[in-house]
């Protein structure tokens, strides 16, 4: 674990000296041995915050908003450096004011999953071998990285940043085989039992708190759509269906954006699989235009872009004129 | 009374508006169960308004515009057509029954198509009966 967090720290010194960022966003130890917190730091002074986090499971470049106009270096895993080429693509960053040190990801560990092993977990050690060593109430134990890590990071496709400006040397993860393996789990029930799924797992337990959307580094509108008042889109009561309605969009806004850094899953304290949503979208964009978001800082986004011959066989028209009934 | 179904058809102006105007002085015989909204361009057509359609009560929703090729912004029906066919997976993903949302393309002189595709909507939403699951329903207060 040591030598990653001083590579990290080493490599924000030295961007914060030669002036190439007035500020650099990574990670910092948490109040719990299994939570990581998101930093700032300013000078070379105070590098030594930084570390590099087992948990780092909320999205620093969410930080770049707050810091627009300054010059920010970010720690950027694979999911950070997508979602800094997304806001790229959308005009929300200028490239000059943005320092990416990439760090390939070994993949992150799930807060819940360390948390769900004992009564009380006092310390855990990860060197990003394949095991993890847990300090618990009930005696140490040893547990494989793969089965601690996040369920994000488990279907991860791109561990690696796509865009850096230096690269920090890491183990990264391979890239999942099967990164759809739990949308395909819904997909194969039936559409009762779909809508089942979605109101027992997601509206019924949603308190209507926008965590998720306030920890999702792409959504920035400075008015989203539910605070709207004219018209009115979602109602301010927990009426499930102004929260189905809320989930849904919030899902289909990110559609050919999210960068699937589960961040707004990390964020719910209700611990919903907000994340299903968007990696559906995901999936769908993939094997339909052969998209995949934050890629390329000069490819056009999913909707801003068509080709002619995009698919059209789900039109009542095309269905009809199939059928010889017009 | 037998139970007729609602559905809303955001229509563009240009084409499938002219369309459904078509139909009218055609004298084309379709079910009386549309209530039609008319936008500048089916690009117009946001998710939030479908959605927010069955919410205030729909059992349906159309949405039509120019074909591909005809539209009058050019290429606005090209952008609408990603859109909609990401959120068709979406809404079937959530469970919601894919065929209260239908998307089209009818030109202006589509006449008798609109009044298929009405007439063809309807009795697939009649099939399934009302929307129940979208629909928000206002609760007494002060009782």
């Amino acid at each position: 674990m040591g030598t990653l967090t001083e590579k990290i720290r080493e490599a924000a010194a030295k961007v914060l000296t030669e002036g190439r960022a007035e500020v650099v966003v990574g990670y910092g130890p948490g109040p719990l041995p299994y939570r990581n917190r998101l930093v700032a730091v300013r000078s070379a002074e105070e590098v030594n915050r930084l570390v590099w986090p087992s948990f780092g499971v909320l999205n620093p470049a969410n930080a770049l908003h707050k810091l627009r106009g300054q010059k920010v270096a970010l720690v950027a895993t694979g999911c950070v450096s997508r979602a800094v080429v997304v806001l790229l693509q959308e005009g929300q960053v200028k490239r000059e004011e943005v320092y990416l040190l990439g760090v390939p990801c070994p993949g992150m560990l799930d807060p819940a999953k360390v948390r769900a092993l004992a009564a009380k977990v006092t310390r855990v050690e990860d060197d990003l071998s394949d095991r993890v060593l847990v300090t618990t109430s009930e005696g140490k134990k040893e547990i494989a990285r793969e089965e601690l890590l996040r369920a994000n990071c488990l279907s991860c496709r791109h561990p690696s940043p796509p865009l850096y400006d230096e690269l920090i040397e890491a183990p990264a993860r391979p890239v999942s085989a099967e990164p759809y393996a739990q949308v395909e789990e819904i997909e194969g029930l039936s559409p009762s039992a779909r809508w089942a799924w979605f109101e027992k797992e997601i509206v019924s337990r949603c308190l209507r708190c926008y965590a998720c959307r306030q920890a999702c580094p792409l959504c920035y509108c400075p008015t989203c759509f539910v605070d709207d008042s004219r018209p009115q889109w979602v109602g301010k009561t927990r009426d499930p269906v102004d929260t189905a309605l809320y989930h849904l969009v919030r899902a289909y806004h990110l559609t050919g954006r999210c960068v699937d850094c589960g961040s707004c899953e990390a964020a719910c304290p209700q611990g919903i699989p907000l994340r299903l949503l968007t990696k559906k979208l995901e999936k769908e964009a993939l094997s339909a235009f052969g998209f995949e978001a934050g890629l390329d800082p000069e490819a056009p986004l999913l909707f801003t872009d068509f080709r002619e011959d995009d698919p059209e066989d789900f039109m009542i028209t095309h269905e009809l004129k199939a059928a010889g009934k017009i | 009374m037998s139970w007729e179904p609602k559905i809303i058809a955001f229509l563009c102006n240009w084409c499938s508006y002219a369309g459904a105007d078509l139909a009218g002085v055609s004298r084309l015989r379709y079910p009386p169960s549309i209530r039609i909204v008319r936008v500048p361009c089916s690009s117009r057509v946001s998710p939030a308004m479908i959605l927010d359609a069955l919410k205030s009560g729909a059992d349906g929703v159309l949405v039509s515009g120019c074909h591909p090729g005809d539209c009058h912004y050019l290429t606005g029906n090209l952008y609408a057509r990603r859109r909609f066919y990401m959120l068709k997976k979406l809404l079937e993903f959530a469970g919601i029954e894919p065929e209260r949302v239908q998307f089209a393309w009818i030109s202006a002189s589509e006449g008798d198509v609109f009044a298929k595709v009405v007439t063809e909507i309807t009795e697939r939403v009649k099939a399934l009966g009302p929307n129940t699951k979208f629909r928000k329903v206002l609760r007494e207060t002060g009782a």
